[in-house]
């Protein structure tokens, strides 16, 4: 089981609700460890830069593909040759069920593919299912 | 010098010597043995001596008579033989002189004082070189010979007292007297008549052989014994011989095939008889000779002169002639053209059956009588003119006469007539026939002409291999603007109707090598400077023997021009589906983009709508009533069915944009992996599931199919929920190279009316809460049937159920 509840979840999420009735899913399944909610593209970017090695890890990326300015995928892109963040795992969690944003975000490194349901029990579960696997069953790179 | 011991007579004497002292020796030691008595010795020894002068004076005495009547005999025989020598040159028709070393002369006989005109003394006084013409080279030659064997014999120019110079044969000896002194002696006879006789008769004989030689006829002498003694140039030919080749032959031999025929039996007759032979012979040697020779033998004496001559073409133009005139009798008789022969008085002398056909005459009742009087409907026209005018001016006539007489006959004949000293000869030949087509020739002839000057194609008649042009029609001069007049003997290119070097050579080329030229695109110009394109054919035609060129063209240039405007046309379309299509992809992109913004950006506020609905009913329960729960049940009822449409409106759109793969399906296997889906809702539902498939394996996109039959198995189950004992059974079958599936329920059904309209998107035949659907699923069976290239369609009666129908093509 996972024994570093510090460990921040990174959401990339530019949806207010979708950010809102995430953080609501996780505390419905009393999940303990911080969200650090990123509203785009761009910030996701200036937080991996600005990232001092000091700082905890984070546990997680949740990533949402449909991000103004720079998109989920190319996000992913650079996620994964920042040197620190190669490494972390990242769950796309998005709407789309396309084949073609599927296909693209294993390729760029893509750990699991989740898509949102629209009603909100199932999305509670989704969350809950999340958070039992990434969150206390995985073992995240240190 | 002999030694001297070889001569008789020291031989005798030694012998004496050696006798005497042998006797003197023995003989009185023989004496002195014999008589012991001394005094009787001495007795003896007396006798003895007169007994060996005895014996020695009857030994001289017999030697010398010997000797001497030895000698006498010699004597008396030298006298005789010098006598005879001395007369038989005396006598001597040829002159004999004998000479001393030095050359001069020491004898002359009479026959040489007479030979040479001089007197013995005379040539004794003058020497050689009185008689002799020491300028003749051969008496060098003749004394070295002489010098060399001791004899000699040659021929030397002599010189007589008149100055006259003759040849005379020479023979010289040389030989030594007893005395040790070598002279010569020189018999001459003078050949100079001798020469003369032989030249004249050797002049003679040459004349002859040339005479023979020279005869045309063969000319061979044969002796008693048929041996060959001469054959001249031409019996050589004959035999393909030389003439010297024959001599010393037996004509039997030289000739064997001969032997035993009419010429053996001729030739010895001849020579029995004495009497002359003249005969014809045919001469074979197979495979070399085949002559007639025509053969006179006159015998002689000695033998048979033969003449012969070559006879073979005379004997074969007579045989040439009696088969000509063999031929010309039957040609007479069987000729397909009348003939008719008339004498200088116009009388008929013969007339062959054809004419006797033709005029229904009979030949007896003819001869003899005039031709006027025959065919009295010839007087006074163009027959009587020709037939006058020929014999008048002794030149063949040849005329076409048109015997014709209304009812009766109407006929072209084509007559000939020859005049010649004994009359007119006439031929003639029905020629209606001919005239007819030639007339109708000329007519066809006509229409050609009429055809080509008429004809809307520009045509024109050149001269081959130059390809002037001869003739154009009317057509080629409305084309081309020359008129005939300024194109006669020009080339195309020579008038500038075709400028390009390489299009010319194009066309001689092709012309040469096909004797055609086949629908050849060219460019031409006309007299007015317009380029036009042009289809250009042309065939070498023959027209009186000789080749012409039959050129056509066809303007093609509205034709060209249009095809360029098609051609543009067909680029600007090219241009604009490229455009199309560009814009095309661009839509599509934007709708895949509006696809995209659909599923991720319509179904956000959704999840915002469904799941703040959902948290007020859980945090806020308390807050609302009744209704205002029951409003939010119903808020999130409507949300969850626009989630459904919007998923499906995504899965159809998505159905349009994928990529078709085509694999092997195991229809069996499809269908129970489909079945076990949908395994939880037949079981509650209690749905009597039969299968019967019998297409086995097909070759189509899997995940089409799978889509469609997924939708008709969701309805199948959808629409029996209702139903008493609900049932689907689900069939496949083949029928003209496809696959028919069909899905049977007996459901609720529809009317047939509706058969259409089910498969348009959107349209639904029930409410939602009875039956939720979106009405997306059977547009999306459809659209995945027309994808794949098969059909769709429905039966069904209301409350009976409905059969659905897929057929995929195999």
């Amino acid at each position: 089981m996972n024994t570093n509840p510090t460990r921040p979840i990174l959401l990339i999420e530019d949806n207010p609700m979708d950010v809102d009735l995430t953080i609501r899913a996780f505390e419905h399944n009393h999940v303990v460890n911080p969200v650090t909610v990123l509203r785009d593209g761009e910030e996701a970017l200036t937080y991996i830069r600005d990232y001092s090695p000091q700082a905890p890890m984070p546990m997680l990326v949740l990533l949402d593909l449909k991000l103004p300015r720079v998109d989920g995928l190319e996000l992913l892109a650079e996620l994964r040759k920042a040197t620190i963040f190669k490494t972390i795992p990242v769950v796309v969690l998005t709407s789309s069920s396309e084949d073609k944003d599927v296909q693209t975000a294993y390729q760029l490194g893509a750990n699991s593919y989740i898509v949102k349901p629209v009603n909100f029990e199932n999305f509670i579960e989704v969350a809950r299912e999340i958070e039992l696997y990434w969150v206390l069953l995985n073992f995240p790179p240190l | 010098m002999k030694k001297f011991w070889t001569k008789i007579e020291w031989r005798i004497t030694i012998t004496y010597a050696i006798f005497g002292a042998l006797w003197i020796f023995y003989s009185d030691n023989l004496v002195a043995r014999l008589f012991s008595d001394d005094l009787i010795e001495l007795e003896v020894q007396h006798y003895k001596g007169w007994f060996f002068v005895l014996i020695s004076a009857l030994l001289i005495f017999f030697i010398l008579r010997n000797a001497l009547n030895k000698q006498h005999l010699a004597q008396k025989k030298g006298e005789e033989v010098q006598e005879k020598f001395k007369w038989m040159i005396d006598a001597s028709m040829d002159a004999v002189l004998l000479t001393n070393p030095d050359g001069s002369i020491q004898f002359a006989n009479p026959a040489a004082c007479q030979m040479f005109g001089w007197t013995e003394e005379e040539i004794i006084q003058g020497g050689r070189d009185l008689i002799v013409d020491t300028e003749d080279p051969r008496l060098a030659e003749m004394l070295e010979e002489r010098a060399k064997f001791g004899a000699s014999r040659s021929q030397l120019t002599y010189k007589r007292k008149n100055g006259e110079k003759f040849e005379g044969e020479v023979t010289s000896a040389l030989f030594t007297e007893s005395d040790g002194v070598t002279h010569t002696s020189l018999i001459i006879r003078d050949i100079s008549e001798h020469n003369r006789a032989l030249a004249e008769v050797e002049a003679s004989r040459k004349r002859l052989s040339q005479i023979f030689a020279s005869i045309t006829d063969a000319f061979i002498v044969l002796d008693r014994d048929f041996r060959i003694v001469y054959a001249n140039a031409e019996a050589a030919r004959i035999n393909q011989k030389e003439p010297e080749a024959f001599i010393g032959k037996n004509h039997w031999e030289e000739w064997p095939e001969t032997k035993g025929t009419q010429v053996e039996k001729y030739y010895r007759q001849a020579m029995e008889t004495q009497k002359t032979v003249h005969l014809e012979n045919h001469y074979v040697v197979p495979g070399k000779i085949d002559l007639w020779l025509d053969i006179h033998a006159y015998p002689f004496e000695d033998g048979l002169a033969i003449y012969y001559r070559d006879i073979t073409d005379k004997k074969h133009l007579d045989e040439l002639y009696r088969q000509t005139s063999e031929m010309m009798n039957r040609v007479f008789d069987r000729m397909s053209d009348a003939f008719i022969l008339l004498d200088n008085e116009w009388k008929i002398v013969n007339i062959n059956p054809k004419a006797l056909d033709r005029n229904h005459l009979v030949k007896e009742e003819v001869l003899g009588k005039s031709h006027w009087e025959v065919w009295p409907m010839t007087v006074g026209n163009e027959v009587e003119f020709n037939y006058r005018k020929a014999i008048a001016e002794n030149t063949p006539v040849h005329f076409d006469y048109h015997y014709f007489a209304e009812g009766e006959y109407d006929e072209w004949h084509e007559i000939h007539a020859y005049p010649g000293t004994e009359g007119l000869a006439i031929y003639y030949h029905d020629i209606t026939d001919r005239k007819r087509s030639e007339e109708a020739l000329r007519n066809s002839e006509e229409k050609f002409v009429t055809l080509f000057n008429n004809s809307s194609v520009p045509m024109a008649l050149a001269s081959y291999p130059v390809r002037e042009l001869l003739e154009v029609n009317k057509a080629w001069i409305e084309f081309l603007g020359y008129s005939s007049e300024e194109i006669y003997g020009k080339t195309l290119t020579e008038l500038g109707i075709n400028r390009s070097e390489s299009q010319e050579n194009n066309i001689s080329n092709q012309i040469r090598q096909n004797r055609s030229l086949n629908n050849f695109e060219a460019q031409i110009i006309t007299k007015s400077g317009k380029t036009k394109t042009v289809i250009a054919s042309a065939n070498i035609v023959p027209i009186a023997g000789l080749d012409h060129l039959l050129i056509s063209m066809q303007d093609i240039s509205s034709r060209k021009a249009m095809e360029e405007q098609l051609r543009a046309l067909n680029e600007t379309l090219e241009n604009r589906v490229q455009e199309r299509t560009r814009e095309l992809k661009s839509r599509n992109e934007e709708l895949e983009t509006f696809t995209y913004s659909v599923s991720h950006d319509l179904k956000a506020p959704l999840r915002g709508i469904d799941g703040y609905s959902r948290l007020l009913q859980e945090t806020h329960k308390k807050q609302l009533d009744e209704e205002g729960l029951l409003f939010l049940t119903n808020i999130r009822l409507a949300t969850e069915q626009m989630n459904r449409l919007i998923e499906d409106l995504l899965q159809y759109s998505r159905l349009e944009r994928r990529v078709l793969t085509s694999g092997t399906i195991d229809l069996s296997q499809l269908l129970s992996s489909l079945l076990k889906e949908k395994e939880v809702e037949i079981n509650q539902q209690r749905i009597e599931v039969e299968t019967d498939l019998k297409c086995g394996t097909i070759t189509t996109d899997n995940d089409g199919l799978v889509f469609a039959l997924r939708n008709l198995l969701d309805n199948a189950i959808k629409f029996t929920a209702e139903v008493k004992s609900p049932r689907i059974i689900i069939r496949s079958q083949e029928e003209n190279g496809k696959c028919i599936l069909s899905v049977e329920d007996n459901g609720i059904g529809f009317e047939m009316k509706y058969s259409e309209k089910i498969f348009e998107i959107f349209q639904r035949l029930h409410r939602v809460e009875d039956y939720p659907g979106t009405g997306i699923g059977l547009a999306i069976v459809r659209k995945v049937m027309s994808r794949i290239g098969g059909r769709t369609w429905a039966k069904s009666e209301p409350g009976k159920g409905s059969i659905f129908y897929l057929e995929i093509p195999l």
